[in-house]
């Protein structure tokens, strides 16, 4: 072989050395943290490998963080410097984080502060000065889930559509004596429930939590007297049990309680319990009839950190998973979508013709409206709780509620 | 370098392994909480220094007030109830009975199982439609309790949970004591005329003391920092009837991320348990043990 036919080979055997070296470099891998259920997880898992398709050259390496700790870690990691590139984050960590300059802004990376595929309600919540903080993955809307069976006995075949008719209907549906009772009329369980439940009540009566400039809580105003007012109404009916423990769920697929509040999650617990009865979902009802009807919400989001060193990878990967592409995973897992193209998405259509009660839940996003933006909404949730339970113990609704405000102005005082 | 140098050398060096990892992950961590109670600190951002501000917000802090009350109530009951049956359980242990090795073991099996594990086990016993508590009352005729779920028992329920997880630890530890008692001691006593019950307090109770003092400590500062528990089956809840000062001080920095206010919750109870501690220790080694 002369010199020149070596060097040729050489050259040669380099370059066909360096395709695919070059092809690797451009493979950017995103972390991804995700601290969900298992029911969420299985529809996680199938976006990711949706994505991975049609991104060839974006890889998730997805790494699961426990739900309970999942904002320790983010806050420590953050702080720290070692972020992930992306991570899902509710309640008020999402302001609180752009405040800081945490979070990239997605306008950047062309996503609409007008956005249109996905329910405002939710889109509401990545929203802050003008930026898109994070595109949201979640909507979980809140409704009544009532047993067919429960309501065919009493003989009721509409849902309570004003409180008025939701109390009555817990008495018509309670089977048993005080002391004694074999079917309670209505149930509310679990601490997180019963802030929702309230917050619900207080939008339905037309109050806010907030004043305008998020400088105060104004929940213990008329509209929240009111809210605290049917919660008491509640209380004394021998046939609610409210503040009742997790185990509602179970009761009301089971028949031992006619109707509870609730959200989404009752669709996968029906799917696998084997005694389940059949349910039917129905949005909260409204003080007046004719008022427009107006559900709660909660809602999360993945955000992109901005110490990413992948930022428009990341925020390629947050676009998708909220699109109606990748939500139909999520309602074929029994979750509603936060997209409302998902009406249109084959798996989505199917799950939806085998479980008309998650349409339902679906549809009523366009109505729904989560809880405030505000960085200190934890810390509101956090006394609200305490508040209805007060209430529910036979408390004034306005000595309960104005407790609760005082102590919320003073932790926003601390600003 | 002479023998006594080289003995100096490894004596430090062993010494000193365990000390920089006290200096490092226990005292210097004092010295920083101290620093962030004077500020006002988010993590995300640096601290600001604002003085005494989060000790006088604290003053006027119902929550934080009720906070301290819970976790004395919880420490007023939980303490004695467990030491007692500690003592208890120990005495019956501390026998040569066959099988008495297995009652040990069983005594002391909550001890390894994991904290938050058998809180959630908990939940389910005082479940209140389906838990095993409940089924128990029914089946004796008694009406239900809503155990976790009530202002008025969800604390006694959670007294109940964390006396049963540390009964074995303790006991373990006055086992220990009871078994380096001289048996001569309550022979002679025996022979003099003295009964099981009046040895046991002119004798055993005595010389239990050194093991006592280290029993109550723990469970003392123990009990002042109960938080898993608390976190797993209440939530400090029903109406905050079961929040404790550990569980205000988590909140308050992972969940509203106001770490410098968090920080001074931290250094009260840093303060109140060093004293509870001097004190106790005071009170309870005071004299000869063989006096």
């Amino acid at each position: 072989m002369t010199k020149s036919r070596r060097l040729l080979a050489l050259l040669a055997s380099t370059s066909m050395l360096a395709v695919p070296a070059f092809a690797q470099e451009d493979v950017v891998t995103i972390q991804f943290w995700e601290g969900h259920s298992v029911q969420e997880e299985q529809a996680t898992i199938r976006m990711i490998e949706a994505f991975e398709a049609s991104h060839p050259n974006i890889k998730v390496e997805r790494i699961k963080t426990s739900f309970g700790t999942n904002f320790e870690r983010i806050t420590t990691a953050v702080a720290s410097n070692s972020a992930p590139d992306v991570s899902p984050i509710w309640s008020g960590f999402l302001t609180q984080f752009a405040e800081q300059g945490q979070l990239a802004d997605l306008t950047q990376y062309g996503v609409s502060a007008e956005e249109t595929d996905i329910y405002p309600g939710a889109f509401e919540y990545v929203l802050w000065n003008d930026g898109v903080y994070g595109l949201p993955y979640a909507y979980d809307p809140r409704f009544l889930v009532m047993n067919d069976q429960a309501f065919a006995d009493a003989g009721i075949t509409e849902p309570p559509k004003t409180f008025d008719e939701l109390i009555t209907q817990i008495e018509q549906l309670t089977v048993g004596t005080p002391g004694n009772i074999e079917r309670y009329g209505f149930g509310l369980g679990g601490a997180d429930s019963l802030a929702y439940f309230f917050i619900n009540l207080l939008y339905a009566e037309g109050g806010q939590v907030f004043n305008e400039d998020g400088t105060e809580v104004v929940f213990n105003n008329e509209a929240g007297v009111a809210a605290g007012e049917i919660i008491s109404r509640l209380a004394e009916l021998p046939g609610a049990a409210l503040n009742a423990g997790e185990g509602l769920r179970q009761n009301v697929l089971q028949g031992r309680v006619a109707m509870i509040y609730d959200g989404p999650w009752v669709f996968y617990d029906a799917s696998n319990d084997p005694e389940s009865q059949p349910i039917s979902i129905s949005r909260v009802p409204m003080p007046n009839a004719d008022d427009v009807p107006l559900n709660f919400g909660s809602v999360g989001a993945y955000v992109v950190y901005e110490q990413s060193d992948n930022k428009e990878a990341a925020a390629e990967f947050v676009k998708f998973l909220a699109s109606a592409e990748a939500q139909q995973y999520r309602v074929a897992m029994l979750k509603p979508g936060v997209s409302p193209g998902v009406f249109e998405a084959p798996e989505a259509i199917a799950t939806f013709e085998e479980n008309p009660g998650l349409r339902t839940a679906q549809e009523l996003l366009e109505e729904s409206r989560i809880f405030p933006r505000h960085k200190n909404w934890p810390s509101v949730f956090q006394a609200i709780i305490p508040a209805v339970e007060a209430i529910i113990s036979g408390e004034e609704p306005q000595t309960a509620l104005d407790n609760a405000a005082n102590q919320v102005n003073r932790t926003l005082r601390r600003g | 370098m002479t023998i006594k140098q080289q003995q100096l050398l490894l004596g430090l060096f062993f010494l000193g392994i365990p000390l920089l990892w006290l200096l490092v992950w226990v005292i210097a961590p004092i010295f920083v909480v101290l620093y962030l109670s004077f500020t006002s600190f988010n993590i995300l951002s640096p601290p600001e220094w604002v003085g005494f501000w989060n000790y006088e917000d604290l003053w006027h802090d119902n929550l934080y007030w009720r906070a301290f009350g819970n976790t004395l109530y919880f420490t007023a009951f939980a303490m004695p109830l467990g030491i007692s049956l500690s003592m208890l359980l120990a005495l019956l242990v501390n026998t040569r009975l066959p099988g008495a090795w297995l009652f040990r073991t069983i005594y002391y099996l909550p001890v390894v199982s994991p904290l938050i594990a058998t809180a959630l086990v908990w939940v389910l016993f005082y479940e209140v439609s389906s838990g095993l508590f409940n089924y128990l009352l029914n089946s004796v005729g008694l009406s239900a309790q809503p155990w976790l779920n009530s202002t008025t028992t969800a604390m006694p329920a959670i007294i109940i949970m964390s006396v049963w997880k540390s009964l074995g630890f303790n006991m373990v530890i006055i086992l220990a004591a009871l078994q380096a008692i001289p048996k001569e001691l309550n022979e002679a006593a025996s022979l003099d005329g003295a009964g099981r019950v009046r040895q046991f307090f002119a004798i055993t109770l005595p010389l239990l003391r050194p093991a006592m003092t280290y029993v109550l400590i723990t469970t003392l500062i123990g009990s002042f920092q109960v938080f898993s528990q608390v976190y797993v089956m209440t939530e400090g809840g029903p109406n905050n009837s079961t929040v404790t000062l550990v569980h205000l001080i988590y909140r308050t920095a992972f969940q509203n991320l106001d770490f410098g206010y968090a920080s001074a919750m931290a250094m009260v109870l840093f303060i109140i348990l060093v004293i509870a501690s001097f004190i106790n220790l005071r009170l309870v080694s005071r004299g000869n043990l063989y006096e």
